[in-house]
């Protein structure tokens, strides 16, 4: 009657479950961005939050730990005002105004624009939802939307692991490295937590691990419930914020770049993710043309980067090349807490479990080169914003620097944890053998 | 072997008790209370620590009790333009704020109750203030 844990998390259901509530969240957005009919937005929440209540259920059952961390976050979630900026003015604002039109007028009318009303509305159209099925504003669930949105993904992520102690270090680096940001409404969390998923379900997509084949045959998972979550995951972070199109790109790069380095593996794959990222893409598309559509005369950029379209080339290449900049933004986003406790784990995980085995190197060499590669152009992102910023450079990066780095922390903080895991389990394997 | 498992076992308890810790911590930054939980569907609440400008919650208050659109005064719109290097001034949070408040209640252009730091405006009738900002009735 009771499964394994492990076993659980292999089934296909589970990835069933996740692309069911990914699809009724994206239905909920495309009903808004239609303006269709509310009673039909009704139905869709409520379809939501019995998934929601289901995966919960499955969770009691067979891991006590996350049901008893996602409890947790929603009882934080749904007790807690909106006070962070970004949320109260921007996301919890834009599904304020969705919610009192019953459309996308502020869109449309532009109604304050200093809101950036351009701003992709994932995460807002769900709050609006929320807030039909509750009938009345404050300024308590509405966030909790946000955590609805993360909760595929936490458990996808969480999935990968399976040993007990990597598992609580795993929510316990959730709540370092995301903090409070899971649950107070804001859009960096969850989209942190996407960019995470996405790359990993590209390495279980390329077949990295060696016995990954046997896996799937053996929980018979079709590996199209895996090109259907990394379409699913791409487009939650087009559509969750702008970062989102910056990641997406950094990903595809990377995975074109790794083709070209002319490996079997990756080529294989490629055509078919090249399919799923553009059908992912169309999303963005769609929502760029609705914005353009409407004569917005918004925003289309944040205010920090407006200044770069009064520059000639001369003027960026000089900005880009300033020593005295490029130091102060190492400084911000290497001397802090987090790149602090991110070096501290990945040191010692990668230093005692990985490096040690050469054959887990050598069979995953690939791998590694993927998430370098990632993790150079990430780097090369946020250089180049802060360089070309047009805010007084100290507080653009007080105000953000943490933020804006939190999706390459956690990609570092989980690499870690799950390599440092196969590693071993791989040398015992071959130990047995 | 026994003693691996032991101190796996303990590592896991110390990981589990900093989880806790760190999560107390976060209940304690965003403000968590156990009575906005109970009352976490109710109309309004924590209106006051998420607009979090006494000012903006009690104009905001007034505009829609009354169901009054407003616009502000000429000045105060030049005064809370956007700067360029994104640092709002204390008159820019309270439009802003009071904006989130109000909603539905709009800015509409033509409307004849402005906003203003001015105690008194030419043609205008203050019809209720706080004490840096007042609604005024204009004709």
């Amino acid at each position: 009657m009771f499964m394994n844990v492990n076993n659980f998390f292999n089934l296909k259901n589970i990835y069933k479950t996740f692309i069911f509530l990914k699809l009724t969240i994206l239905f909920n957005y495309y009903l808004w961005l239609i303006n269709l009919d509310l009673v039909l937005i009704y139905y869709i929440v409520v379809l939501i939050i019995i998934v929601l209540i289901y995966l919960m259920f499955i969770l009691y059952r067979f891991d006590r730990i996350l049901f008893l961390f996602l409890i947790f976050c929603t009882i934080l979630s749904l007790g807690s005002p909106t006070i962070y900026w970004d949320a109260k003015t921007i996301w919890m604002f834009h599904a304020k105004k969705i919610f009192f039109d019953n459309s996308l007028e502020y869109i449309k009318y532009d109604y304050g624009n200093f809101f950036f009303n351009s701003y992709p509305i994932l995460g807002p159209t769900l709050a609006a939802s929320l807030g039909k099925i509750v009938g009345q504003w404050n300024y308590l669930y509405p966030k909790f939307s946000i955590l609805i949105i993360s909760i595929p993904s936490i458990i996808f992520l969480y999935s990968l692991i399976h040993e007990k102690i990597n598992k609580i270090l795993f929510l316990f680096i959730i709540t370092l490295i995301l903090e409070r940001r899971l649950i107070i409404g804001e859009m960096d969390a969850a989209i942190s937590l996407y960019f995470v998923s996405s790359i990993f379900i590209l390495i279980k997509i390329l077949d990295i691990q060696k016995d990954l084949k046997k896996r799937l045959q053996k929980n018979n998972i079709n590996k199209n419930y895996l090109y259907f979550l990394i379409f699913l995951n791409l487009s939650f972070m087009l559509l969750l914020k702008k970062e989102g199109l910056v990641y997406f790109v950094i990903i595809f790069i990377s995975l074109t770049v790794m083709t070209f380095i002319n490996n079997e593996l990756f080529n294989k794959s490629y055509k078919k993710l090249f399919i799923f990222f553009a059908c992912a893409f169309l999303n963005y598309v769609i929502w760029k043309l609705y914005i353009d559509y409407i004569p917005i005369n918004n925003i289309n950029f944040h205010p920090a980067v407006t200044n770069i379209f009064n520059l000639d080339f001369i003027e960026i290449i000089k900005k880009i090349f300033n020593i005295k900049n490029f130091l102060l933004i190492s400084g911000s986003i290497y001397i802090n807490k987090f790149s602090l406790i991110t070096l501290t784990l990945c040191i010692f995980l990668i230093s005692s479990y990985v490096l040690p085995n050469k054959k887990y190197i050598k069979i995953n060499k690939n791998i590694f080169l993927f998430l370098f590669f990632i993790i150079l152009i990430y780097l090369i992102f946020i250089y180049t914003v802060y360089q070309l910023t047009s805010w007084e450079i100290n507080f653009h990066l007080s105000s953000s620097a943490d933020r804006l780095m939190m999706p390459l922390y956690l990609l570092i903080c989980f690499s870690s944890i799950y390599f440092s895991e196969k590693s071993r389990v791989v040398k015992n394997y071959s130990k047995k053998a | 072997m026994k003693k691996n498992f032991i101190d796996k076992k303990i590592i896991f308890y110390i990981l589990f008790f900093f989880l806790i810790l760190q999560m107390l911590l976060i209940s304690h930054r965003v403000k968590f209370d156990f009575n906005k939980l109970f009352n976490f569907y109710v109309l309004d609440v924590g209106v006051h620590e998420t607009i979090d400008f006494n000012d903006a919650v009690k104009i905001g208050n007034y505009l829609k009790k009354n169901n009054l659109d407003f616009n502000f005064e000429k000045e105060f719109w030049t005064k809370t333009k956007d700067k360029l290097d994104g640092k709002a001034t204390n008159a820019g949070i309270f439009k802003m704020m009071l904006i989130v408040n109000t909603y539905p209640k709009k800015i509409n252009k033509n409307s004849n109750i402005l906003i203003s730091e001015k105690y008194s405006l030419k043609k205008c009738n203050k019809i209720f203030g706080t004490q840096n900002y007042y609604v005024h009735e204009c004709e």
